[in-house]
């Protein structure tokens, strides 16, 4: 693995990744992809499916090994970090959380607990206090004895949010939390994520949830970062024709002077200079 | 208060655990003077005293034998070998995520019985090496093609669980063509009624080995019972929470091989226990690996002692192979735990 | 007898009373003694009888009986067999596996004798009789998923015997790899009945039981000419028939007759074949096992000449349509004393068909 150019950056510098790249069946899935999200700051991760969003999270969080490139924790690599370190420091929110066993609420949420316990060592007050939080800040406190499988999508996707915040991580990332939420809960997931003290890194498909919340905004497409910036910067028409295949009017007319995304509908668009036609993401 | 709160939670689990222990001490108890020779109860408790140092026994040699070396060695081993099988059992279903799960699908009971059936009828190893031996032997290899195969398939849980099957039905024919082609009638019903689980033939030195075995795995399965919580949502989800996927699989599977090789080549392949009883223990104290782990291990344990009573006791002067009752008595209590937690989802 | 508590004397007229008791317990032990005890009438009743204690080998371990045993448990039928042709009757204290009725001739010796199980009794109702010596004709019986591992009546004290013909490689009489290479004779049938007249302390009666058989024998192999004969031995099962290799009992039968089986190229003592290779080989002459254990399918003779006569692989075979049947029970197809009865029957049937010069 080759060390981040330039040096390995300083401790107090949250999750980076540094020009990774990652194959997968002779396909190339990130290509020397950077990212950098400044502490505390909500980075939203946008583009259409198969970008790569979902392995560069997977990356990021130590789970999947990159083929080239390197991801650091304030300077130092995962691997010299530890696992359990990382998992201390970053906690992951997937897509999908699928389990056969019975599980309550509780016992899910206590699960982010983990990487903070050692084998032998029984849970302590931190614990309680840490979990009974998590649970708060979802909206789930009362229904922590009711079983997972009795819970709709999007219960569960806020059960699994609460168990990574029970983690009492400094990074977060989440990959397309919002997909099973109704609207009202979508709002609120994302305030709750961007009000919290933590960095995330949030993959997102509506572009006017990441306008609305995202303190900068990073798009991929075909495995490399086309753009990155704060949504008003990032988020324009000629982006979004040229990621997203489509058109549409971008006016700064969301909250606090944020883009506010206008889809028109009509024959998708053919790809833009330089390349191919008719060519599938 | 939170001490005081978990204080009486410390209370009420140890109170727990003393009556579950007391459950299985009582159970191996009165299964020990339960049998086809009519020894009354107190003469097998003052048999059993004195062999422990307390008293003299009033039974002639061969009367104490029975109670000393035939039922006492049997009944220990049936809890030991319920407690492991049921641990086994759940680590398996946990680990590989798949709740039909039992400690013989990674094909260690098939290996064993190949191993047991090559050394009784085609004679290899001379008479140097014993059945158990055998079986012993047979076990550890099915195990290592498993752990070849599902390396070279790419090592993720459902390949593991793919070679064990592949594993299973090579050894399972293997088997069938050696009983098919070599053996005779007379010792293929021998060697058959022990594959089907067979405690009658259990001696001291099984017990011992089988309960180190069994004292080792538990610790280490203790261990790693956070680790194993982690899994409930899939190996990557284990992975982001810190765990080392890769090693704790190993670690997990190699440790409860060599507990059901070692149980097996002990008693034969004893079916059922290792599937229902971690279920039943769940419905009992939920998911968390910490409780259910001793909870189960202490369920397998009362329940094949009972079993193993039914087995030599109903059909008196035969002997039904327990690995039989097991079965017979698993289904409708698989059904029934079924019933009850589908009523809760 | 109570222990006397020290100090206290004994009144006269008791203890005359106890010597008096002791002398007539040991004039009904003396008189309770068997015939085939020795010359010192007097020295019956203590343990160590002439000639005991006995040690013989027996597949490959050495066997101990420090006297004659007086409860024994026979576990096999060909065993008992053997037991009650010796007269032993009171002298075993029960029986287990019956596969076939009692040998004729036995049958009043048998009733006397508690059967503990009709198929394998499990380890403890055996010990619950107590038995002094346990005899089994089939080493799986004193093996794993049997009664009891012969280890398991050692450590009891109860001297266990296999029976010589059973013992894979592990005996003088076996080959040492695994199977037999050679056919088998009457030698470790005869051994088995010297062994178990002398450790029984009757050794003048096995020699004669070993008499009447060679005698049987001759008078039926007398005259016989059966080289051109061929037969087959079909033990159970229709399906997928059991018949008999070169080199078990069957074998026994075939060699003291002259005649070829048709399938002693196999060396498995009961293989599994198919009635295409047999209507291939056509074989002479049918010996047909008459069983009455219901374990598997066609057991009785007359429902497997139901299914020879009716299956179409089988109904054109020589031997069928000309109903060359020679019935034998299975005791007679098993290494036993009825192995006798086997050649007889078989001699009679070649005569009556014809086939024996």
């Amino acid at each position: 693995m080759s060390r981040a150019e330039g040096g390995r950056g300083t401790p107090g510098d949250g999750l980076r990744a540094t020009r990774v790249s990652r194959e997968a069946g002779g396909r190339i899935v990130l290509d020397g992809v950077s990212i950098a999200p400044p502490p505390g700051a909500t980075v939203g991760l946008l583009g259409p499916n198969g970008s790569g969003k979902t392995t560069l999270l997977r990356v990021m969080a130590g789970v999947l090994a990159p083929g080239a490139g390197v991801v650091t924790l304030d300077g130092r690599t995962l691997a010299e970090t530890g696992r359990r370190a990382v998992a201390r420091r970053v906690a992951v929110v997937d897509q999908h959380a699928v389990t056969q066993v019975d599980l309550s609420v509780l016992d899910v949420v206590r699960l982010g607990r983990i990487p903070h316990r050692r084998a032998w060592s029984p849970s302590g007050p931190e614990d309680e206090d840490a979990v009974r939080e998590a649970l708060a800040h979802t909206g789930l406190a009362g229904r922590a004895g009711q079983s997972w499988h009795t819970l709709s999508g999007g219960e569960r996707q806020r059960v699994q949010i609460a168990r990574a915040l029970a983690q009492r991580p400094r990074e977060l990332l989440l990959d397309e939390p919002t997909n099973h939420l109704d609207i009202q809960h979508q709002l609120e997931l994302l305030s709750l994520v961007a009000a919290l003290p933590v960095t995330a890194v949030v993959a997102l498909h509506d572009l006017n949830l990441a306008a609305m919340f995202c303190d900068r905004v990073t798009v991929m497409k075909e495995g490399r970062v086309v753009a990155g910036g704060t949504p008003s910067e990032v988020i324009t028409e000629e982006l979004i024709a040229d990621v997203y295949r489509v058109r549409a009017v971008v006016a700064p007319e969301g909250p606090e002077g944020r883009p506010s995304v206008r889809f028109l509908p009509g024959r998708a668009l053919r790809g833009g200079p330089g390349h191919d036609e008719g060519a599938g993401p | 208060m939170p001490r005081a709160a978990a204080g009486a939670r410390l209370l009420r689990d140890g109170l727990l655990w003393g009556a579950g222990a007391a459950l299985l001490l009582l159970s191996v108890a009165v299964a020990v003077t339960i049998g086809p020779a009519r020894i009354s109860v107190p003469d097998v408790w003052s048999a059993v005293a004195s062999h422990l140092g307390l008293g003299h026994g009033r039974l002639t040699p061969i009367r104490d034998g029975i109670i000393w070396d035939l039922r006492m060695p049997r009944t220990l081993l049936a809890a030991v070998c319920g407690a492991g099988l049921a641990v086994c059992g759940t680590v398996m279903q946990s680990l590989l995520r798949n709740p039909l799960a039992d400690p013989f699908v990674l094909g260690v009971s098939s290996g064993a019985s190949t191993g047991a059936v090559v050394v009784v009828v085609l004679g290899v190893g001379g008479g140097a090496v014993s059945v158990s031996g055998g079986a012993f032997a047979g076990a550890l290899c099915s195990f290592a093609l498993v752990l070849v195969l599902s390396h070279t398939l790419g090592g993720s849980t459902d390949r593991v669980v793919l070679s064990g099957v592949a594993a299973m039905q090579l050894f399972s024919a293997l088997t069938s063509f050696v009983v098919m082609t070599a053996a005779d009638a007379e010792q293929t019903r021998g060697v058959l009624f022990w594959l089907l689980g067979s405690l009658s033939g259990a001696g001291w030195s099984d017990v011992w080995m089988c309960s180190a075995v069994l004292a080792v795995t538990l610790l280490i399965c203790l261990g790693h019972a956070r680790t194993l919580d982690a899994f409930a949502f899939g190996q990557d989800a284990a992975a982001a929470l810190g765990v080392h996927v890769a090693r704790t699989r190993i670690v997990l599977l190699c440790t409860t091989a060599l507990l059901t090789a070692a149980l097996v080549s002990s008693a034969g392949a004893i079916g059922f226990v290792g599937l229902v009883l971690p279920h039943a223990a769940r419905a009992l104290t939920g998911a968390g690996h910490r409780r259910l782990l001793p909870v189960t291990a202490l369920a397998g344990a009362v329940f094949l002692v009972w079993a193993d009573t039914l087995a030599r006791t109903v059909l008196d002067p035969q002997e039904v192979p327990v690995g039989v009752v097991t079965s017979l008595v698993g289904v409708p209590a698989f059904i029934l735990v079924l019933h009850r937690t589908r009523r809760n989802a | 007898m109570s222990p006397e508590t020290p100090g206290e004397s004994v009144p006269p007229i008791a203890s005359t009373v106890r010597r008096t008791a002791l002398l007539i317990t040991g004039l009904v032990l003396l008189t309770a003694c068997g015939g085939g005890v020795s010359a010192s009438d007097g020295e019956a009743r203590e343990d160590a009888a002439a000639g005991f204690p006995v040690t013989l080998k027996n597949c490959g371990r050495t066997v101990t009986v420090d006297a004659p045993p007086r409860h024994a448990v026979s576990l096999n039928q060909g065993s008992t067999e053997i037991l009650l042709s010796l007269g032993l009757a009171d002298r075993l204290a029960g029986t287990a596996t019956w596969t076939d009725p009692v040998m004729k001739g036995l049958e009043k010796d048998e009733a006397t004798v508690p059967r503990i199980a009709e198929n394998q009794p499990s380890s403890e109702k055996v010990l619950a009789e107590e038995p002094d010596f346990v005899s089994a004709s089939f080493e799986s019986t004193l093996g794993k998923g049997g009664v009891a591992s012969r280890d398991r009546f050692e450590e009891l004290g109860v001297p266990t015997y296999l029976s010589p013909a059973d013992c894979v490689g592990k005996d003088n009489h076996g080959s040492s790899d695994g199977s037999r290479t050679g056919p088998l004779t009457m030698e470790p049938v005869y051994g088995e009945v010297r062994d178990l007249a002398e450790v029984f302390g009757v050794p003048e009666r096995g020699e004669k039981l070993i008499t009447s058989l060679e005698d049987r024998l001759d008078k039926a192999t007398a005259d016989i000419d059966a080289s051109d004969a061929t037969l087959l031995y079909w033990f159970a099962n229709a399906e997928a028939p059991y018949l008999a290799g070169c080199c078990g009992a069957p074998g026994i039968i075939t060699e003291e007759l002259g005649a070829k089986n048709v399938f002693d190229d196999t060396h498995e003592e009961w293989p599994q074949i198919n009635w295409e290779t047999v209507a291939d080989r056509n074989p002479d002459v049918l010996v047909i096992g008459d069983l009455t254990r219901k374990s598997q399918t066609a057991e009785s003779a007359e429902k497997k000449i139901e299914f020879l006569e009716s299956d179409p692989a089988t109904k054109n075979l020589d031997a069928v349509r000309h109903k060359r049947y020679v019935l034998l029970s299975g005791q007679a197809m098993n290494p036993t004393i009825r192995t006798v009865e086997g050649v007889e029957r078989v001699a009679a049937g070649l005569r009556s068909f014809g086939l024996a010069r």
